[in-house]
């Protein structure tokens, strides 16, 4: 048991690994950003509040209908 | 145990990245812009050279160009050279910001671009940040900046290339 966990942490840690400011240019491109697409950003930021009924919660809101 | 401390000791010594004082690595790497020419650190050591590692993915480095262009402009004939190591995984990437560069400045850029695919550089100066600046005197690091220059810290590698062509 004692040895199963033991190889269990060990895959799980050799997953984290260092990554060198120099070695970030994958990190660095569009598609790793939290928001890829900025028109897609914008329009998910005026569904949202509406989908989930959480008005006022990222930015000023104007109506019900989702179509400010 | 006391040897094995001080092997550890020693062999960090010997491996640590080179600092302010100590001699440049030195390296012969392809020219980014210019079909078989290879930049040698060898050609500079008779010479102050700003030594960069800079790469196309990274904003603040692409902002700096427009400023080393002046630099090797304005000390074009003081024996200063403006060397800049590029670490795309694909060089076309830099090829064409440096020809967009050329077209932006209306002029072929005062630089001399290096290709560097293996990331030598970095890892040999074991580079915290990307980009980093060494200013270089007769093959001798004299100075590193870290980060892109901006406006407020520009006069400060201009002071130090005037003190040092003195």
């Amino acid at each position: 048991m004692k040895i199963a966990l033991i190889m269990i942490a060990l895959l799980i840690l050799s997953g984290c690994t260092h990554v060198a400011p120099y070695e970030k240019e994958e990190l660095a491109t569009q598609k790793m950003l939290a928001a890829p697409m900025t028109t897609r950003a914008a329009f998910d930021s005026h569904v949202f509040p509406i989908r989930e009924g959480s008005f006022g919660a990222e930015s000023g809101f104007s109506g019900g209908c989702g179509c400010k | 145990m006391k040897k094995i401390v001080v092997s550890i000791l020693f062999s960090v010594a010997v491996f640590a990245a080179p600092q302010v004082g100590d001699k440049a690595v030195e390296f012969s790497l392809p020219s980014l812009t210019l079909k078989d020419k290879t930049v040698k650190m060898q050609d500079y050591n008779n010479k102050l050279i700003l030594f960069n590692v800079w790469a196309s993915w990274c904003k603040g480095c692409k902002k700096e160009m427009p400023f080393f262009h002046k630099l090797g402009k304005k000390y074009a004939q003081d024996n200063f050279e403006v060397v800049a190591i590029n670490i795309d995984k694909k060089g076309k990437k830099a090829q064409s910001y440096v020809k967009k560069l050329n077209e932006k400045l209306g002029e072929i850029a005062k630089i001399t671009f290096a290709y560097d695919k293996k990331k030598s550089m970095p890892e040999a100066y074991e580079a915290k940040v990307v980009p980093f600046s060494l200013l270089i005197n007769n093959g001798k690091i004299i100075k590193s900046y870290y980060g892109s220059f901006k406006e407020d810290n520009e006069h400060e590698v201009i002071a130090d290339i005037e003190a040092a062509l003195k």
